[in-house]
């Protein structure tokens, strides 16, 4: 069986075009002066940041707080935003990166992904060919042996389908390493579905 | 390298369901709130140093007084350079 996860396998209808994050920014710039404004960005990413949020938390009430917190946060360093060309999500990914990373420091928990099923379904179906059969269970049981940088990277380049641009934003590292080190989860990933199939 | 557990969710969050956390004038009171709080903070620090620049400037102050007290033998110097009846004689 053939395992062949694509590299470029995103979904575009996510992304926005160059002139609406331009128009963004337009956004933000207005929302410095006068926070009321702050309102359409809250509204546009309170979902995304959630989901993005629940899948590293897998409980709702921490979520909804870390959510608020990463809202609130940007609010306030509003200011210190800088445009570099990537959708203002980006930036609001970073925040709540950082919001999970500390509240794991701060309660020594266990790091948790949470995947929703129709997501690697939608994965599978875009990646493997429809004679073959994988399951679900097994791809996740071999994930769990990627270290988690890892799988930081497949999880923002496939379940949040950002562009490579945006992976280097938010994990603040250059987009030849987003790049290098997605290619490299990927062919991990692929050696490690072939070696238990063998 | 952290250990990490990968769950997967059968069912998917609903639009509603997260609505139902989505607050924003509750963001808002704490925006003005923090906001309040850091200006506060910005008076109280602001305070605290003309307190220190007045702390240190009486210090000083007190400390440079003594010095002013010294020079008693430039006085006498000075008064030996007048002479009183230098004025007297030349009137004379």
């Amino acid at each position: 069986m053939e395992v062949t996860f694509d590299l470029k396998v995103i979904d575009y209808s996510k992304h926005i075009s160059q002139e609406e994050i331009l128009r963004e920014f337009e956004t933000v710039k207005h929302a410095v002066k006068d926070p009321a404004q702050f309102q359409i960005l809250y509204d546009s990413y309170f979902n995304v940041i959630f989901n993005y949020i629940y899948r590293k938390i897998d409980d709702e009430d921490i979520t909804a707080d870390l959510t608020s917190q990463t809202f609130f946060k940007a609010l306030g360093n509003l200011k210190k935003y800088r445009f570099k060309g990537v959708p203002f999500s980006a930036w609001l990914y970073k925040i709540a990166s950082n919001e999970v990373n500390r509240h794991y420091r701060q309660t020594n928990k266990k790091l948790v992904f949470s995947f929703e099923e129709h997501e690697f379904e939608h994965l599978i179906e875009q990646n493997v060919e429809e004679d073959e059969e994988l399951d679900i269970g097994h791809i996740i049981r071999q994930m769990q042996r990627l270290c988690e940088s890892d799988i930081e990277v497949l999880e923002l380049r496939f379940f949040e389908s950002k562009s490579f641009e945006e992976i280097a934003y938010i994990l603040e590292i250059s987009e030849a390493t987003a790049k290098m080190r997605t290619y490299r989860a990927i062919e991990k990933l692929r050696k490690l579905l072939k070696r238990r199939e063998g | 390298m952290r250990k990490f557990d990968i769950r997967l969710r059968r069912q998917q969050f609903t639009q509603s369901r997260i609505e139902r956390h989505k607050n924003y004038q509750s963001l808002m009171d704490r925006h003005h709130e923090a906001n309040k709080r850091k200006t506060r903070g910005v008076m109280v620090l602001v305070f605290l140093l003309i307190l220190i620049i007045m702390i240190l400037l009486a210090f000083f102050d007190t400390v440079e007084q003594p010095d002013q007290k010294k020079p008693e033998n430039e006085q006498v110097g000075l008064n030996m350079e007048i002479n009183p009846y230098a004025f007297s004689e030349g009137n004379k």
